[in-house]
């Protein structure tokens, strides 16, 4: 059974309502309205201490600690290259010999899967945002591709991401390399922190391309991403992953039904 | 008793997934069903024909996990990946990623990709699937002979599959350049080939082709990302052959 109380301080409220999503020119996120009943979305990414709770209550397993497959990263591989790291999993979430979670309880949890995510949703009387919820929450009201307009080069102020033209050197400039903790940059209009960067958000739902059905999505970027790379930093863009796969920038955000 | 472990993840996946996709409406979208058509063949697969039934039997068995906890486990065993010969391991390699792929390896789908020359091939592996240490392994410390398997697989195939893309560009193999171009002047329809063309130009960082403003353009802007692209001309077309051209001439002497 859950412990955890829902605390309406810890969610933003977004009212029924027709709203309009997606980009012209995306074949997976067209322009169009949705019509969406209200919901409470989580302010802040799930954290390291939030999860650890859901893993004292139930003594769940992740996939990551099942298999022994999480992709971890360190600097100096090529671009979108991961490594396979045995030892890693939401304590050791780029591998036992680059640090634990100690010292990161309010950073978000990663290293988890999509399947990790619902199971945490199952126990927490929760659920994951669908891809149109979370594009409605992180827009907040915006038409432009930012929440904060079309200057990219404001992304830095809003999120935790890399600022390195590659990934062969680290990238500490904005403070961190990889997470940071919760609520370090500035929040969307709506008071939602982290929509943007830090860590990919888990959303459900199926696109138009998906052609397997392992395949699931996640959106906002995340502390790898860059503007020379996938540059997925956006209210518009939506990524593809195996529903088993743990990644050290991926987490999520919860929604609440109360 | 643990409460989480009491539903089927198959239900969850299943409710998760399918429940949200209400809400759109009204005004849909101009979806182009050419671009639809071309984004998939970016991502299309070309299948080697070295003991490929035999390499698929073993895929399928990994891909039919008889119990739960088998879920996850996407490398072949060891010993079986071992005991494969040199062509069947390329034949794996070619159509089977060990590895997870990230959130963002797959680029979006755009209205008219069919008239861009993006700066990097799309992924392959249907983005979420990438090659394992082992598998990269393999074809770098074979990469003699998966130069030739590659060239075969394409003048037998006449295509260039993503696959067969990515293995040209992690083998930075110029050598298969007549291939390339070859296969991509029968229909000139693969902007894929030239995307491949002008990646591996850049990561050789061959001077002439960096000094056009088709490389610029796709690669030497402050904002420049796996996103860029020209659109088709027959300039971009001819800038990139005729330097990929010169590029294999160049390296081969």
């Amino acid at each position: 059974m859950a412990t955890t109380q829902f605390n309406p301080a810890k969610f933003a409220q977004v009212p029924p309502g027709t709203y309009r999503v997606g980009k012209t020119g995306m074949l997976d996120n067209p322009p169009r309205s949705v019509q969406l009943v209200g919901y409470r979305i989580s302010k802040f990414d799930v954290t390291n201490a939030e999860f650890r709770r859901f893993i004292k209550a139930t003594g769940y397993i992740t996939d990551a600690e099942r298999h022994h497959d999480a992709m971890v990263f360190k600097p100096g591989l090529p671009e979108f290259k991961w490594l396979q790291d045995p030892t890693a999993f939401w304590r050791f979430p780029n591998g036992k010999k680059r640090g634990g979670i100690d010292g990161k309880s309010n950073h978000p949890v990663t290293s988890i899967s999509f399947a990790d995510a619902l199971r945490y949703c199952e126990w927490a009387k929760v659920r994951l945002p669908s891809m149109d919820e979370w594009e409605v929450a992180c827009r907040a009201g915006t038409k432009t591709e930012y929440f904060f307009g079309d200057d990219e080069t404001q992304i830095g102020k809003y999120a935790n991401i890399w600022h390195g033209r590659d990934h062969l050197k680290p990238d500490f400039s904005d403070g961190y390399m990889y997470t940071s903790p919760v609520g370090s940059f500035k929040p969307n209009p709506w008071g939602l922190y982290d929509m943007y960067g830090n860590v990919f958000q888990f959303c459900t739902g199926r696109l138009p391309s998906d052609k397997r059905a392992g395949s699931v999505h996640s959106r906002g970027g995340s502390w790898w991403c860059s503007l020379n790379a996938c540059c997925f930093f956006n209210s518009v863009d939506i990524g593809s992953v195996d529903i088993h796969a743990s990644f050290s920038n991926q987490g999520f955000r919860i929604v609440s039904n109360h | 008793m643990n409460s989480v472990g009491t539903k089927s993840l198959t239900f969850l996946i299943l409710t998760a997934c399918l429940a949200p996709i209400v809400g759109a409406q009204g005004d849909p979208a101009p979806i182009s069903e050419k671009s639809r058509a071309y984004h998939e063949a970016r991502l299309h697969l070309t299948e080697p024909s070295y003991s490929l039934s035999r390499v698929k039997a073993l895929i399928k068995a990994i891909k039919e996990p008889k119990t739960d906890s088998d879920f996850g486990t996407k490398a072949l065993d060891g010993k079986i990946f071992g005991k494969l010969t040199v062509k069947e391991k390329f034949t794996y390699c070619m159509i089977y990623g060990e590895n997870f792929s990230q959130n963002c390896d797959g680029m979006p789908a755009f209205i008219n990709e069919e008239t861009k020359i993006f700066g990097h091939p799309s992924g392959a592996f249907s983005s979420e699937e990438d090659w394992s240490a082992r598998q990269i392994k393999f074809l770098v410390s074979h990469r003699a002979t998966i130069i030739q398997l590659l060239k075969e697989t394409i003048r037998a195939r006449g295509e260039v599959g993503a696959n067969l893309k990515k293995a040209v560009l992690t083998l930075h193999a110029r050598e298969v350049i007549p291939e390339l171009v070859s296969t991509y002047k029968k229909s000139r329809q693969d902007l894929e080939i030239l995307a491949t063309l002008s990646n591996l130009m850049s990561d050789a960082k061959y001077r002439p082709y960096m000094k056009t403003q088709t490389y610029k353009r796709l690669y030497g802007q402050k904002e420049s990302n796996y996103k860029s692209f020209v659109p088709f001309s027959k300039e971009a077309e001819q800038t990139i052959i005729a330097n990929a051209e010169s590029f294999h001439l160049h390296r081969a002497r």
